[in-house]
């Protein structure tokens, strides 16, 4: 069922802040959400449903909160997807999984240079990293590591004190240097 | 507090964030000097947030601003999915902390109103939360579907009244799945040839003293500019956003090319803008190389009903899908398309809700004059099939 559709029209100085938000947390957005589903088709529908959601409530939240909210609303979209099609994003995974298998190319003008491979491989070594931290600690490092996020701010998002934010980010760091120990150069 | 290597680790991960004071840091600092399995510990995650930060960050779509703002205008609300979390109580008192009371009232409300209120989408349908339906989506078809992939019915000129069921002529003919490394190359190659065509006319142009604005020159100049333009923007649609091609040092140059068209295709035709043109793309000809260096990532299943992003290429950049496929049938006057024998290995396919689409790459049939027959029935009855020259690129639209 549809929300209520708030009518509200924002003044100019909010609707710039919002542009300014688009333009800055859009992106950022996308990536956290891709890395929450697995699916980047998905991830950039749920970063559009959360700035339309903030859009919607322009009026209640102060720009100073803009990006938490975001998060916080993006977060509860990929939950309630996770929730609600675990069956279908299993599909997707093995789909994704088939095709990270090597590429066989049909046409004779495709080709793969070898630095391609290996750059390839260690980024996904690092994301296969990140999708085998615990989700709690995988959340906290996603929002911080990742996201460059305050602890305050990913204590409002993830809805938990700024101390369990500073301890779950540290057990994560030290869960990921071991998981990414191959490709850490020290 | 006594320093410990426990207790100095763990501060060690808030120095990383510039979250201790300095004087602590200065106690940390010093534990980590004179401790081997400390320091090593720094190093290491130090090193470990820099590999982080050499991940690929993905971009949203180029049209991720106009479709929210389609929603918006269109009067969407707030997808209800938003309020299915419950919002722990710290949250919410933060939010009064921070002026943000409404806000957390509003999501406590409808949280509620969300509990009360009947579900009507079945759970694994994902997509029916949606408050709209003018949005698309994977689900939806997509326009081209709707609007040219349905047979057409009617009188032609000559009287001939198409009553032939193509999909019981085609029966046999089982063409590929039109997947999206297949979509990327096709793409590759159409930016190619419209590069190529625009640096030359801008290149001769450039020479030319006087420019006719409405010459058939500049007119070429412009649509192969556009075309180039637009071809590269799925490009990096498909690296940014779906990680399917990997454009390797060119997606710099591409999106250079992109940023600064824009302006010029704005501008009036002039020498000197022609000039501007032929400067701009010189400077990044290595584009022409695309087709090469472009590395397609990945294939999807031939037996998969539709490649997602294939059907979402096509709901999303309509104008892209024309320039690069012929969509069979589409002809009003016919009831459906035989490819020659010949070519039918050029043929592909993909599914939507309205059934599938035929299609066939556009770059093959100029290069091979790939030659369609069409199929008519005239008004007794009887099948005719003709000839027709496929090197047309707008006949089938």
């Amino acid at each position: 069922m549809p929300s209520p559709v708030a009518q509200y029209e924002p003044d100019p100085v909010t609707m710039v802040a919002f542009h300014r938000a688009l333009a800055e947390h859009a992106d950022g957005l996308k990536a956290y959400a891709a890395r929450l589903l697995g699916d980047p088709i998905a991830a950039e529908d749920v970063s559009q449903d959360s700035f339309l959601a903030l859009f919607r409530h322009l009026n209640q939240v102060p720009a100073a909160a803009y990006r938490p909210w975001l998060y916080r609303v993006a977060r509860n979209l990929c939950l309630d997807q996770l929730r609600r099609r675990k069956f279908k994003l299993s599909l997707f995974r093995d789909l994704q999984k088939d095709e990270d298998q090597p590429f066989v190319p049909a046409d004779a003008d495709a080709f793969r240079p070898d630095q391609l491979i290996e750059a390839r491989e260690a980024n996904a070594a690092i994301e296969e990293a990140i999708q085998l931290l615990p989700a709690k600690f995988r959340d906290a490092f996603l929002l911080c590591e990742v996201e460059g996020m305050s602890y305050e701010d990913a204590a409002a998002v993830l809805g938990c004190p700024v101390k369990t934010v500073s301890t779950r980010l540290f057990r994560a760091r030290q869960r990921f240097k071991s998981l990414v120990s191959r490709q850490i150069k020290v | 507090m006594r320093m410990n290597c426990r207790i100095c680790q763990f501060e060690l991960s808030q120095c990383l964030d510039g979250r201790l004071p300095s004087g602590r840091r200065t106690l940390v600092m010093q534990h980590a000097a004179g401790c081997a399995g400390c320091a090593s510990f720094w190093s290491e995650l130090q090193a470990a947030q820099q590999l982080v930060l050499r991940l690929r960050q993905p971009h949203v779509s180029g049209e991720f601003r106009e479709r929210l703002f389609e929603r918006i205008r269109a009067g969407e609300g707030t997808p209800e999915a938003v309020f299915h979390e419950p919002v722990p109580m710290a949250t919410k008192i933060r939010y009064v902390l921070s002026g943000a009371a409404a806000a957390a009232a509003v999501l406590v409300a409808a949280s509620l109103w969300q509990k009360d209120a009947p579900r009507s989408a079945p759970p694994g349908r994902p997509t029916e939360s949606r408050p709209t339906e003018s949005r698309p989506t994977e689900s939806q078809p997509t326009d081209i579907a709707k609007t040219d992939a349905a047979p057409h019915r009617g009188h032609d000129g000559n009287g001939l009244v198409p009553r032939v069921d193509p999909n019981a002529a085609l029966a046999g003919f089982a063409p590929s799945q039109l997947t999206t490394d297949l979509w990327a190359r096709e793409t590759a190659r159409q930016f190619k040839g419209n590069f190529d065509n625009a640096r030359r006319f801008a290149g001769s142009l450039a020479a030319a003293p006087v420019v006719q604005p409405d010459s058939p020159a500049v007119r070429v100049l412009h649509e192969n500019a556009l075309g180039a333009k637009r071809l590269g923007a799925v490009l990096l649609e498909l690296q940014d956003n779906y990680q399917r091609v990997d454009l390797g040092n060119l997606h710099h140059d591409l999106r250079f090319l992109i940023d600064q068209l824009d302006p010029l295709l704005l501008q009036e035709r002039s020498p000197d803008a022609a000039r501007r043109m032929a400067t701009l793309l010189d400077g990044v000809r290595n584009l022409a190389n695309l087709p090469d260096e472009m590395a397609v990532i990945g294939r999807a299943s031939d037996n998969d009903a539709a490649d997602p992003v294939v059907v979402r290429l096509c709901s999303t950049r309509p104008e892209v899908f024309k320039m690069l496929f012929m969509q069979l049938p589409a002809d009003p006057d016919a009831t459906g398309f035989l490819p020659d024998p010949r070519q039918r290995s050029n043929v592909f396919t993909f599914g939507t809700e309205c059934g599938q689409v035929w299609v066939v790459r556009r770059s093959v049939a100029a290069q091979h004059e790939l030659r369609l027959q069409v199929m008519f029935q005239s008004q007794d009855g009887q099948i005719r099939i003709q000839a027709a020259a496929g090197n047309d690129r707008d006949k089938p639209n």
